[in-house]
């Protein structure tokens, strides 16, 4: 796992440096000398060269699927265009695109032209096992339709593998989040890996997460068994818990019971549709959400994680949440390269008092 | 080599890399020419790509540069014939650039890409298919981070003139468009690498 995670990062590093280059290529004040250092770079490695070649052709195709079909005014903000209804007949693209702003649940349709399904075998008499396998980088979700017609959200940062097969529908979550709507399949239960626990789902939707030595299930939907081994010395038996909608539970690992509640329901999975909403929230429990659904990493200091926050924060707007925060609280943010700073603005002048 | 960006031994390394000779002679251009076309055309299309946005216009613009140093006064002797190449190429793109207006393009690119002149329907509609998913991976953006990616590639904005429209520094600029340019080819690579040829989209 740490090897593709390497290769992920290799790779990020080759584009990174591309898309420095093209960007430099396109500069007015471009020299000789850059040119030449630009050429030296792309015969350096196949890498890098392969990095470029992919950089220049996303770009020159960026152009064509922005491009609308009549002239518009140079003042149009980019988006219109993506919802423009262009001249000539792309009726399936305007209809799509309509989609994709419609919320997640439109995400899943446009996902289903981003499914991977690799077919490891053709069998007539029956549904051919099917492995899929998806991972998206952190700060990205991604909707997918599963084999059978069930829907899953992955946080990014989250590894998932779906194992399809006569018998069992069987997902394995290695770490991460993911929010899934079960279809119906008497036939096949639905079960979800994470961690040494088991969530089975008939026709229900769920959300679960995994991380190092927790399980967190939330039910949104219907009813989902949650099991897991017991740890006693004879390493018999299973604890098993029935969660209904509504109801969340924690699951330590080592303890042989988890802690149920009820829940908010709007806000276990609002990570799926992007929308945080926080009430009376310690700042530290927010950025810790931000940092775990957002792309950019946030610190806050040490002395400020009380400071409680009621509001929304967009997952897309995280820049414009920081801007606004100083004219909440006694703060000043600075950004660096790899992630953003909230520390403590020196008191120069009486403002507002901090909660 | 030594990895840098923007190597102040740039151009030591061009001559490594070319073998540039001089030309004196108009014959000898001639020949020097087809050589320099032979070895780094795919390269000047790149760069010319890179500054235009259409392999289309890449073209007609390397040709175009092919041709002014033919022209070149065969007493001139020139160094290093290879940057001066990429120098000629590189002007002329920019003013291309100048002229070009809004309307200009979005005619010109109307017509390119009738689909009622393409060879097969069936690539026309791949292609459509893919221009739908790139349209997703940009709407995919944060909305300074594709606002500025629009404005740089759809009306030639540098980063400067960017930064001042969306009340940033042109060094968040430089951010978003590396940030656009990264996401984008990834997401195309994640649906590029997972998906079965003839498997339905």
């Amino acid at each position: 796992m740490s090897h593709e995670l390497d290769q992920f990062s290799l790779r990020e590093r080759h584009l990174t440096e591309a898309a420095e280059w093209l960007l430099r290529l396109r500069e007015d004040s471009l020299s000789e000398s850059d040119i030449a250092a630009w050429r030296a770079w792309c015969h350096q490695s196949p890498e890098n060269a392969r990095a470029f070649a992919d950089v220049l052709q996303i770009w020159e195709v960026a152009g064509d699927a922005l491009r609308p079909a009549t002239a518009v005014p140079a003042t149009e903000n980019y988006r219109h265009h993506l919802t423009k209804t262009p001249a000539r007949d792309w009726h399936r693209s305007r209809v799509w695109l309509k989609r994709v702003s419609a919320g997640w649940s439109a995400a899943v349709a446009a996902g289903i032209a981003a499914v991977a399904l690799l077919l490891s075998s053709v069998d007539t008499s029956s549904p051919p096992p099917q492995q899929l396998s998806i991972a998206p980088p952190q700060g990205l979700n991604r909707s997918v339709t599963l084999p059978d017609q069930s829907a899953v959200t992955v946080r990014g940062g989250t590894r998932l593998t779906a194992d399809f097969n006569a018998r069992e529908r069987r997902v394995i979550l290695n770490g991460g989040e993911a929010f899934f709507q079960v279809s119906k399949d008497k036939q096949r239960p639905f079960v979800v890996h994470a961690l040494d626990t088991r969530i089975t789902a008939v026709g229900t939707a769920f959300n679960v997460e995994a991380n190092r030595d927790v399980v967190r299930v939330t039910v949104t939907e219907g009813v989902v068994e949650v099991a897991r081994p017991h740890s006693a010395a004879d390493g018999s038996g299973q604890e098993i818990i029935h969660l209904s909608a509504g109801r969340g539970l924690v699951w330590q690992a080592g303890q042989t019971a988890p802690v149920i509640a009820l829940l908010d329901k709007a806000n276990a999975t609002s990570w799926v549709t992007g929308t945080l909403e926080f009430s009376n929230e310690p700042l530290a429990s927010v950025v810790e959400a931000l940092n775990r659904y957002g792309s950019r990493h946030v610190n806050l200091d040490a002395s400020l994680r009380g400071h409680q926050f009621t509001g929304t924060v967009t997952l897309e707007n995280i820049d414009e949440w920081l801007a606004a925060l100083p004219t909440i609280f006694p703060v000043m943010i600075q950004h660096s390269d790899g992630a953003d700073s909230i520390q403590p603005r020196p008191q120069e002048e009486s403002t507002t008092a901090a909660p | 080599m030594s990895r840098t960006f923007g190597n102040p031994n740039g151009r030591n390394q061009a001559n490594r890399i070319d073998g540039d000779v001089q030309a004196g002679s108009e014959r000898g251009r001639g020949e020097s020419l087809s050589r320099l076309y032979r070895q780094h055309n795919r390269t000047l299309l790149n760069f010319l790509r890179a500054r235009l946005g259409s392999e289309q216009e890449a073209c007609d613009v390397a040709q175009e540069a092919y041709a002014r140093m033919l022209q070149l006064d065969a007493s001139q002797t020139i160094h290093f014939l290879t940057s001066y190449l990429f120098k000629i190429a590189a002007n002329i793109a920019t003013d291309r650039r100048r002229r070009q207006t809004v309307a200009d393009r979005a005619e010109r690119e109307f017509t390119e890409r009738d689909p009622s002149t393409s060879a097969a329907v069936d690539v026309v509609l791949q292609a459509r298919e893919e221009l739908e998913l790139i349209a997703k991976f940009i709407a995919e953006l944060p909305p300074k981070c594709g606002e500025a990616f629009y404005l740089h590639r759809m009306e030639q904005l540098n980063p400067t003139a960017i930064a001042a429209r969306l009340q940033v520094t042109p060094r968040m600029v430089h951010h978003y468009l590396v940030k656009a340019l990264v996401h984008l080819r990834t997401r195309l690579d994640e649906v590029s690498a997972t998906r079965q040829p003839g498997s339905p989209p």
